[in-house]
């Protein structure tokens, strides 16, 4: 018989999530040290999509491992190629065209969004809210619709690459483009009708998960997750490339609206503004893609490109998950002497354990879905 | 021949249960000597066979529809490719479940892992018994009904119980684990909400509770008073719950705990699961019907009479267009529930208990305190024979200003405010905004 | 937001959700699944075709056998090195496919490796004209090693054409073997012409002492 107010010791419990389970968006394995239904502790097991990539780009030349960027972040497989593309046009003094940076911009941006609705898609889909998902997925549909129109790929495009884009838009792109973007604003607020507003995901996801703006910095957390803690971090902003200095836009950042400043719902709701920026974005780019001149590609692609012997060159962007960048050197070979990605996932995911303990599992899967990592990136 | 059958079951059980088997003979003997028992017993059978059949068959109905209403909800076909618009989708599913290699983990409690799956289908079989179809369509009319009906409900929790202990795997006993604790508290509200209904009605029978609601559909228990009104949807809710529906599907939430207590189940023994739950959607959904939506009866007063009177083939006329009824009433509410399902997100364990103890028992306790205390006050007949009309509009009227208030533009989290996106036009008048950066 | 606030809110946002359910469940046009054409349901003619393909796709492999010039851009350039080409410029094979340029033997893609990047076809220096990429997608088989296209004949490569290729890479060999011994005949006998030449004109120098030979 157990005294009344005795210390009831229960024992603790070790769950394996994953790499095989529906919350951990991919093959991340956490061991997660259990009271019941409390959350002790967790621990990251990542490697599980080891695919060499900074080894296979020592062995290739530089336009073939634009392939293998895609595979980085397989969900803004754009951004990847911007980035390394824009990191090799550093190195070996590549010049790129206006027209070609706008049309770049555009992708970039409507990637942002085709990201970002994953991101919140499958948030919903970790709450429990499955028809969020599937509406969000139909709208990435049709931006993989119009990539395909642009590279002939659905989801690794291999399409900016060092000089350009690889092909030109189709004459009527632009103006698909600005129907995506009238069409996105109304499915926004629908989302927001369905999922952002509701009073149970709101429930859900404020006050859990809670990342304090100097735990996010101590971190290395990047992107979406460190401006939900309210920090105004972009290097769109911060560090101009391409044309974002001179786009109008605003980096949103979270602001409690419904519990603590840096809950799992300003993560999400960070995202939800980031997308109608990125429409901002992108229906500028159109404008002035239609007035600008230039070829789309400077330098084909079989042509082999030879920087200049010990030239090294670091080069972030702002992916949609966060800081994304490719540390590039030469020896003067056709092929990269050596590449080493930052992957912002990485880093992203390295606080999981920070602000899991005390939680519960279903609240581990919310804060998990609201960092919003990709496998692909964290592993390569 | 019931006897054999009984006697080959109970040889075959023996194999697996110690079960004291001497009282079976006994049976035999008894049919010997009455064999006026036989006529019952054979009956008896065939309304099970009747049920087992009515269960699958609303199954592989209520998972087409569930299929076909989320995917049109999600801007989909659903499914497409077996028969005609995908009719015979799930039949094929079902087949390929029987057709499964049924597995037993290693270190599986053998004995309970094989008859959790039937606890729980046996639980929710068993509240057929009570449901009335018809003014004669009853298996049993037991003039204690209601309680029956609660008290089989609770088998289920045993059946999963052992299920999730006995599968030794620790996402099922999660799974478990949340089951018992929600399907345990949410009796409370569903209890005090049947309770709130037999105040009214006097009776725990079913077909009594059902009799008592003939007549116009103002007549009808939700429209009874305007506390009962409120009851109907607090019942609702935690049967949501009860049958672990979303927003309270935490048992068995798929993003959380792979499957939940049926995690290891394969094959047949799965389909059982699957099957209870499904059913008990019917069951919850039917026993509303009954209780607040008038169970078999239409809805008009001329029909209802004519049902109770009527004698002959018009009788079995009547009980076919009864069972239209509740059937109609039933696939609404458990159409509700799938629309539920596809619309929201799941709740977390402390939210669960949170609207059992603190949202639905205050409130269904007061349910079943006021509308008691307005039925004491108004007698039924406060206004006369029109009484019962003047009720229903006190509640439409309180329901339609509420709902008027939640149609209002406003949406009740401001999240609007942070958008402000840019029009095509603005981007075009826009100053250079080189200029700006 | 007190505790009846809550729930206000909370059963107010959820009726908000269904609505938005609800408008696309009784909306028959808001459908956008595209159901697919599986192949043993399309017609005749249409094997290949589906509509809303648009001219970008980048499908399955097709290669221009008279154009090919053996370069081996597209294999050197290929990420996953799925690319194998055998054949010869030297000579005739009997039974390789003939090109303007080159007897090829064997072009074949590997489609378990393939990754459709296209860079193969950017690389070929006929621009796109040699090899370049159908609207063909559903390449299924159940076993792996029955993915690999023969692009020479467009058909799956089969034993028979492994056999061919393994047979021909001696004709290959030979063929390469008798261009090099005839380089070599040719390279000697240019040798000794020049050496025969230089002699001469070592003779002819050495005969007219004042105007030595400067040739090479």
């Amino acid at each position: 018989m157990i005294e009344a107010g005795a210390d009831i010791r229960t024992e603790e419990f070790l769950l394996n999530m994953g790499p095989q389970h529906p919350a951990t968006h991919g093959v991340l394995r956490l061991v997660v040290r259990t009271d019941g239904e409390l959350v002790l502790d967790c621990e990251c097991h990542i490697g599980y999509l080891h695919r060499c990539f900074e080894k296979c780009a020592e062995g290739n030349p530089y336009t073939s491992v634009i392939p293998y960027t895609d595979r980085m972040d397989y969900l803004a497989a754009m951004c990847n190629n911007q980035s390394f593309s824009l990191a090799v046009e550093k190195l070996a003094k590549i010049e790129v065209t206006d027209r070609a940076r706008w049309m770049r911009m555009a992708t970039v941006e409507l990637q942002r969004i085709a990201s970002h609705l994953m991101a919140v898609g499958t948030y919903g889909l970790d709450v429990g809210a499955i028809t969020a998902f599937l509406h969000c997925f139909r709208e990435r549909e049709r931006i993989l619709d119009l990539f395909e129109e642009m590279s002939g790929q659905r989801l690794n495009y291999s399409y900016i690459v060092p000089g350009g884009v690889l092909y030109d838009w189709p004459d009527d792109m632009p103006k698909k483009i600005e129907n995506f973007c009238d069409q996105m604003e109304v499915r926004i607020r629908e989302y927001n009708d369905l999922l952002s507003g509701n009073g149970i995901f709101i429930k859900r996801t404020a006050d859990i998960g809670v990342l304090p703006a100097d735990v996010a910095i101590a971190w290395g957390c990047t992107g979406p997750v460190l401006r939900g803690s309210g920090i105004k971090r972009d290097l769109r902003k911060d560090r101009p490339y391409e044309f974002y200095d001179q786009v109008e836009f605003d980096v949103p950042v979270g602001r409690g609206l419904h519990g603590t400043l840096g809950d799992c719902w300003d993560r999400y709701w960070v995202r939800v503004q980031e997308m109608s920026e990125s429409i901002k974005i992108i229906r500028q780019s159109i404008s002035k893609y239609s007035t600008s001149t230039g070829k789309y590609l400077t330098t084909p692609a079989n042509k082999q490109l030879r920087p200049p012997k010990g030239e090294a060159v670091y080069h972030t962007t702002e992916n949609p998950r966060g800081e994304l960048g490719y540390y590039v050197v030469s020896d003067g070979e056709p092929i990269p002497y050596r590449v080493k990605a930052r992957a912002p996932s990485f880093c992203n995911v390295a606080v999981l354990p920070e602000i899991s303990r005390g939680t519960m599992v279903a609240d581990l899967v919310a804060i998990l879905g609201s960092l919003d990592i990709v496998l692909g990136e964290i592993d390569r | 021949m019931l006897t054999g059958l009984l006697l080959a079951a109970g040889s075959a059980g023996r194999g697996l249960i110690d079960l004291d088997l001497t009282s079976l003979p006994l049976v035999g003997e008894m049919l010997a000597e009455h064999p006026t028992i036989a006529w019952p017993l054979l009956m008896l059978a065939i309304g099970c066979g009747v049920v087992i059949g009515y269960i699958t068959v609303f199954s592989l109905l209520a998972v087409y529809a569930e299929r076909k209403i989320s995917a049109f909800m999600q801007s989909r076909l659903g499914p497409m490719e077996v028969g005609p618009y995908g009719l015979l989708q799930t039949a094929a599913d079902g087949l390929k479940l029987l057709a499964k290699e049924d597995i037993i983990p290693r270190d599986a409690d053998k004995l309970l892992y094989i008859i959790g799956p039937i606890f729980v289908f046996t639980g929710v079989w068993l509240s057929f018994v009570v449901l009335p179809y018809g003014p004669d369509l009853i298996v049993a009319d037991l003039n204690v009904g209601l309680l029956f009906l609660a008290a089989v409900a609770s088998i289920e929790v045993v059946g999963v119980l052992m299920a999730g202990w006995a599968s030794n795997n620790k996402w099922a006993l999660f799974g478990t684990m949340r089951m018992i604790t929600q399907l345990v508290s949410y009796e409370i509200p569903i209890g005090l909400s049947f309770v709130a209904v037999v105040a009214i009605s006097g009776s725990l029978s079913m077909q009594e509770i059902t009799l008592d609601q003939q007549g116009w559909f103002w007549n009808w228990y939700l429209f009874r008073n305007p506390f009962l009104f409120v009851g109907f949807f607090l019942y609702f809710i935690a049967s949501l719950a009860e049958t672990k529906r979303a927003p309270f599907d935490l048992p068995e939430a798929e993003s959380e705990l792979v499957a939940g207590f049926h995690t290891e189940y394969t094959g047949m023994r799965f389909s059982l699961f699957f099957l209870a739950e499904y059913a008990a959607m019917y069951v919850v959904s039917a026993t509303a019907a009954v209780l607040f939506l008038g169970g078999w009866c239409t809805g008009f007063a001329f029909i209802d009479s004519w049902m109770m009177e009527s004698a002959g083939f018009q009788r079995v006329l009547a009980n076919v267009v009864g069972l239209t009824s509740i059937t109609i009433k039933a696939w609404f509410l458990v159409a509700v529930m799938m629309w539920l399902r596809w619309t929201l997100p799941r709740i977390r364990l402390d939210q669960v208990m949170y609207v059992c103890l603190k949202v639905l028992l205050p409130f269904s306790f007061g349910v079943l305190v006021f509308s008691t205390l307005w039925e004491l006050v108004t007698d039924g007949t406060l206004f006369g024979d029109w009484w019962p009309l003047f009720q229903f509009l006190i509640s439409i009227g309180g329901f339609g200003l509420l709902m008027m208030n939640f149609m209002a533009k406003e949406r009740p989290y401001d999240i609007e405010a942070d958008f402000r996106p840019l029009r095509h036009s603005e981007v075009h008048a826009a100053p250079d905004a080189g200029a700006r950066g | 937001m007190g505790y009846f606030g809550d729930i206000y809110d909370v059963s107010k946002s959820i009726l908000t959700g269904m609505g938005v359910t609800l408008k696309y469940f009784v909306n028959p046009k808001t459908i956008t699944t595209v159901q697919y054409k599986r192949p043993e349901r399309r017609g005749e003619g249409e094997l290949h075709e589906v509509p809303h393909l648009p001219d970008m796709h980048k499908g399955i492999h097709y290669l221009e056998t008279e154009e090919c010039i053996m370069c081996w851009q597209c294999a050197n350039i290929c990420p996953v090195d799925c690319i194998v080409i055998e054949g010869t410029r030297d000579g005739e094979v009997e039974g390789a496919y003939q090109g303007n340029r080159a007897n090829l033997t064997r072009f074949t893609i590997d489609y378990s490796l393939c990754i459709y990047c296209n860079l193969c076809c950017e690389a070929c220096p006929e621009t796109s004209t040699c090899i370049h990429m159908g609207k063909e997608f559903d390449f299924t088989s159940y076993d792996q090693g029955s993915l690999v296209k023969n692009l020479l004949t467009d058909e799956k490569f089969t034993k028979e054409d492994l056999r061919f290729t393994t047979n021909a890479q001696s004709k290959i060999e030979e063929l390469a073997e008798e261009k090099k011994r005839k380089a070599a005949e040719a390279q000697a006998a240019r040798k000794a012409a020049a050496a025969a030449k230089k002699a001469a004109a070592a003779k002819k120098a050495a005969s007219t002492p004042d105007t030595p030979a400067k040739k090479d």
